[in-house]
Order: structure tokens, then C-alpha cells, then sequence
């Protein structure tokens, strides 16, 4: 598993987890983002009809997520029979050593398509570091931080795109990311965004001046 | 597939599959015209006899509204209560939802014990199978039995729901239910006695629910009980289990002794009386005046006489007990999209990365953002970090 400085070089597509197009949805400005990321986007079948099933709790991400695919902007992916072999490997097994379908469902699609995979989701992740060490994963942070996206935005912009998925959706965020997104936030943002480490909302504004 | 099959052989994955079709409600030939393929095939495929392809177990898992990891993850004790309800001829709409949160709350339990490698105590009770003869004798002679064998004696039971978790080890969830249903009883080999108690309800009915439920658990272990409005009251099961809640709730010397001191120099019954007696106990006014009735230390009609001039209403019961009431807590937890005792399971099971996000979220039947809020909650609350306290078991 992949997470180079410079990820994006040589990216030309990701499939994205549910996890992710919860917390991009939840910054209001998907589309946005979407339009101004430079590789191509997309989201499983599986992952999507996991998304379908929030829409009885009057989830927004299923809808806007179907309005983007409408418009171009993620493309729907199936798995193919060549990816059943991972997607079982991690479907079936010990509870602790699978995942749920939509997660397998991207991680399969990644691997057998060549593309990046963008998942939020630490066992997922740590899972791919073990199994797929070449398979580049990548979380919402990495992308919400990316090159394209941080010169496409105003930096209060993005502080308040960060900040809506952090409090909307809980957005986690890799520990290499959290210096440089609590100092986009500022501290008082920090502070309510329960999802950050308690360790650095409580004392984000030490660590920015210490 | 040999993903699936290492450690599943095909008739276990064709079960599984039988059993996810049933579940849902789903005929053979229903889930066969929606995969497309003939009656026969799918019959193969429940058999063991034809393997099936990725596509087809991922449609089937949608139609029977289910993950394919809940259904291949293996190593997790299995239990599925709704059959036992179902050939019991539980065919209530409300009650099969009841009987399907009961068995996902149970499950859910298991599988995160399992995870965390909790050894649950089980303590269950002597059984007491029902004998020919008087059956509200036997719940009489039964439920002392039981008081003596818990070391009881003749105090008052003030918290159902502990004395059956706490003494007896049965599993029991307290979850808002339709009005109409008070509880469900299941007992499972694995998982042991399973009792869901409506939230709903005020705790003095909630307390009567969980003694009746324990009869069952006494007398007819192995028989799932489903107690609502609807239930047949006539059968001998029934009438044990009614006359057992009542003796262990309020037994006969107890109340009478407590019957002396409440009205020592009155002449007459009042509803300061029944207030205190109730409170006592831990039952209804109702019932404890049904109970006096039934001991002969008041006479027959009494309840019905208090109904018929007004009742006896929870604000007079506020204006004798004051702040005796104490808050109900099972209410204020029944509140929460996952109970505490789940949540905390949970959070501790994502933290060691033995649950990913997605799996969390499915095993409790709530969404991502729910879930990222469950952990979230005690990451605030009870984040573990170096300076915490080290547990010493």
C-alpha cells in the first residue's frame, strides 16, 4: 500500500468507499471538488446500494451521489468475475480479518482495475497495507488536501469544507493529516469537530504554537 | 470460490443461504425468478450442489437484504431465534419485527463478545418442567423456590432487569416496542435465556414482563414466548407464567406483612395505601391491588371500584412518593440508536481494528454517520490514552 508525497503523479482513476462519498457530500461542494480533481472518480455497485439504504434515515449522500453520476462526474462500477477471488478473500473469513461488502467491493475493484482506492476506514486501510502493498489507498483528507483541490480553493473555503465533513459526516482523518488540517480550521473550529483526536481538540492551539 | 468453501463447505453456504431466503420471507421460486434462473438451480445452489457465481450471491444477499461478509464471516457463533418463534406460530407482523430485533440485538451481543473474548457467566436457574395438576400452585411452590435458590427471601425485587441479567445471566435488551407487545423470551444453547423488555412501557409493567418471562425460563426453557396484547392467556404455560410473576413479585407473606404495617389503623383501603404497596414491590397499582384481592386482604372488585371512581393516576403517585420515584434509565437508554452496553462493545471492538466502520454500522443496524458518532462518543467520553488507568483484569 501506497501513500507517496506526491500520490496524485500517475493517478488517472479511484474508486471511492461509501465512508468517502459520505464525507464529500457532507462539504456541500462535491461537485466542486470533483470537477476540479484531475483523475476520474468512481463508486461500486455495492458501495452505492449501501449509500441507497440511508436514504430511509433522510440521508442526502445517495441522492447527490446519483445526481454526479448522472452528470458525468463518478462513473458506476461493477466487480467482474476476475475480482471475485479478492472480493471473497475479504468478504468471507474471521469477522476481524473481512470487511463489509461495500468496503471489499472497492478494494476488489481497485486491484483488478489498476486504479487508486479511496476508503476512510482504518481497518480497510491497515488490512491493504498488509494484503496489497502496492494497491494505492487513499483517504477523503488526501484528497480534500490534494494539489489540484488546495490551489482551486480559497483557503477558507476549504477550511470550511474540512470542517462540514468533520461535524456532518465525522470525517476520520489519517494522523499525518491532522497538524495541517487543525491549522486550517483554526483552533475554535477544532474544537467542535468531534471526530478529530481528542488529544487535539483540547490542545490544537499548543501544538500549532508549540 | 474456494474463498468461501475453505472452511464452508457448499451444503453449509446452501444453508446459509436457505435460511438468509427464509428470513426474508422469499420463496424458493420468487428468489429464482429473480436471479433469472430456474426453480431447480436455485434448489442446487441451496443443496450444495451448484456453485454460485459472485454476481448471483451478490443478488441474492440484496434480495434477502443481508451482506454477503454477515453471511460467509466465519468463527462467530450463529444464532437465529425467528424459527423457534415461527414454528411456535408467532405470525404476527409486529411480533416477527419484535422477534428480528430481539435476534439482531443478540447476535450483534455474541458477535462482539466473541470479538473482544468476553466470557459471559451463565447461571441458569433449576428447571421446573410443568407437572400435571394445579399449574398456579406450581408457580407458587416455583417462584419461592427460585427466590430461596437467588437468596432473596422475602425482599422486594427492585430491579428486574439486573436481578436477570446480573443473578441468572440472561441476555436483556430494553427496546422501545409497539405498545401492544410487552416482551419476548428465547432461549438459545449458545447464546442462553434472551428476554426483550418494551422501553415503552412504565418500569412497573416492564418489571412484571421480565418476572413472566422468567417463568418461562423456569418452566418451558426451550419454547420462545411472545407477550402481547393478543396473547392467549388461557393455557396452562400462560397461567403459570402470570401466577409466577405475580408470587415472585409480590409473595404472599411479604405483601402480607407489608399489608399489616402500610394500613396498621385504618379501616379502610385507600389509594395512599395502594401508592405505597406498589412502590414497594416494584408493580403496578394494578396489580398489587389484584394481588391483595387474590390473597383475600381486600375484598374481590377493589380495582375495579378504584377504576370506576378515578383511578389511581401517577400524579397522585408523585404527590405521596415525592422524589422516591427514581428516574428510569432504561427509558433514557432505550433512547439511544444502540444501547450503552452495545455501544461500548462496539467502540472498543473498532478501536482495535477488529470491526471495520462498515461492519460496525451493519451488525448494529444503523448508519455510517450513527456509528462514527457511537465512537465518537466515548473517544470524547472514555478516550483511552497513556495516562488512563491500567485495568488489573
Amino acid at each position: 500500500m501506497s501513500h507517496q508525497s506526491s500520490w496524485l503523479d500517475g493517478v488517472t482513476s479511484l474508486v471511492g468507499d461509501a465512508s468517502v462519498w459520505i464525507n464529500l457530500v457532507a462539504t456541500g461542494r462535491a461537485e466542486e471538488i470533483l470537477r476540479s480533481f484531475p483523475a476520474e472518480l468512481a463508486i461500486t455497485t455495492t458501495a452505492l446500494g449501501e449509500l441507497e439504504s440511508g436514504r430511509t434515515k433522510g440521508r442526502q449522500t445517495a441522492a447527490e451521489v446519483a445526481r454526479l453520476i448522472e452528470v458525468g462526474l463518478i462513473r458506476e462500477v461493477s466487480l467482474s468475475s476476475t475480482d471475485e477471488a479478492v472480493f471473497l478473500d475479504l468478504v468471507a473469513g474471521p469477522t476481524s480479518l473481512t470487511l463489509d461488502d461495500g468496503e471489499a467491493a472497492t478494494i476488489a475493484y481497485a486491484l483488478g482495475s489498476g486504479t487508486g482506492a479511496l476508503i476512510d476506514e482504518r481497518k480497510a486501510t491497515d488490512l491493504c497495507g498488509d494484503r496489497y502493498p502496492a494497491l494505492i489507498v487513499m483517504s477523503t483528507t488526501d484528497l480534500l488536501l490534494a494539489d489540484p483541490i488546495v490551489s482551486s480553493f480559497q483557503a477558507d473555503d476549504l477550511s470550511e469544507c474540512l470542517f462540514l465533513a468533520l461535524t456532518v459526516a465525522r470525517m476520520r482523518v489519517p494522523e499525518r493529516h491532522l497538524a495541517g488540517v487543525c491549522e486550517l480550521l483554526g483552533p475554535d473550529r477544532c474544537r467542535e469537530c468531534r471526530s478529530l483526536p481528542a488529544a487535539w481538540r483540547q490542545s490544537e492551539a499548543s501544538r500549532l504554537t508549540g | 470460490m474456494a474463498a468461501v468453501t475453505g472452511s464452508l463447505t457448499p451444503e453449509a453456504l446452501g444453508e446459509l443461504l436457505r435460511d438468509a431466503r427464509e428470513n426474508a420471507k422469499l420463496t424458493q421460486a420468487a428468489a429464482a425468478q429473480a436471479l433469472n434462473v430456474a426453480r431447480t438451480t436455485l434448489v442446487a445452489i441451496e443443496q450444495g450442489q451448484r456453485r454460485a457465481r459472485l454476481e448471483e450471491l451478490q443478488k441474492l444477499a440484496a434480495l434477502y437484504r443481508v451482506s454477503l461478509n454477515v453471511l460467509l464471516r466465519q468463527g462467530s457463533a450463529r444464532v437465529d431465534l425467528r424459527p423457534r418463534f415461527r414454528r411456535a406460530g408467532e405470525g404476527d407482523a409486529e411480533v416477527e419485527e419484535a422477534v428480528a430485533l430481539l435476534n439482531s440485538l443478540v447476535q450483534a451481543e455474541l458477535e462482539l463478545e466473541n470479538l473482544l473474548g468476553i466470557k459471559r457467566a451463565r447461571n441458569d436457574p433449576p428447571e421446573r418442567p410443568l407437572l400435571p395438576g394445579n399449574v398456579l400452585l406450581q408457580a407458587e411452590q416455583d417462584a419461592s423456590e427460585l427466590r430461596q435458590w437467588l437468596g432473596l427471601g422475602m425482599a422486594p425485587v427492585h430491579d428486574m432487569v439486573s436481578l436477570l441479567e446480573g443473578q441468572l445471566g440472561a441476555r436483556v435488551f430494553v427496546r422501545p416496542l409497539p405498545a401492544r407487545i410487552s416482551g419476548l423470551y428465547a432461549f438459545d444453547e449458545v447464546a442462553g435465556a434472551c428476554i426483550l423488555l418494551n422501553a415503552a412501557h412504565p418500569r412497573d409493567r416492564r418489571a412484571q414482563t421480565g418476572a413472566h418471562e422468567t417463568a418461562h425460563f423456569i418452566s418451558t426453557r426451550r419454547a420462545p414466548d411472545a407477550l402481547h396484547a393478543d396473547s392467549p392467556e388461557a393455557s396452562r404455560e400462560e397461567r403459570y407464567a402470570n401466577a409466577f410473576a405475580r408470587c415472585f413479585l409480590t409473595p404472599a407473606r411479604a405483601v402480607a406483612a407489608r399489608f399489616q404495617d402500610v394500613t396498621a389503623g385504618a379501616a379502610r383501603l385507600t389509594r395512599r395505601h395502594v401508592i405505597i404497596l406498589a412502590h414497594a414491590f416494584g408493580v403496578s397499582r394494578e396489580a398489587m391491588v389484584r394481588r391483595l384481592e387474590e390473597l383475600g386482604l381486600t375484598k374481590p372488585g377493589t380495582w375495579d371500584w378504584f377504576k370506576d371512581h378515578g383511578g389511581i393516576t401517577d400524579e397522585q403517585a408523585r404527590e405521596v412518593l415525592g422524589d422516591a420515584i427514581p428516574p428510569d434509565q432504561a427509558k433514557t437508554d432505550a433512547a439511544r440508536h444502540v444501547s450503552m452496553r452495545l455501544s461500548l462493545m462496539a467502540s472498543e471492538a473498532w478501536r482495535r481494528g477488529l470491526l471495520s466502520e462498515g461492519q460496525l454500522a451493519r451488525l448494529l443496524h444503523i448508519d455510517r454517520v450513527e456509528a462514527r458518532e457511537m465512537i465518537d462518543e466515548f473517544e470524547a467520553e472514555g478516550a483511552v490514552d497513556d495516562e488512563s488507568p491500567i485495568l488489573l483484569a
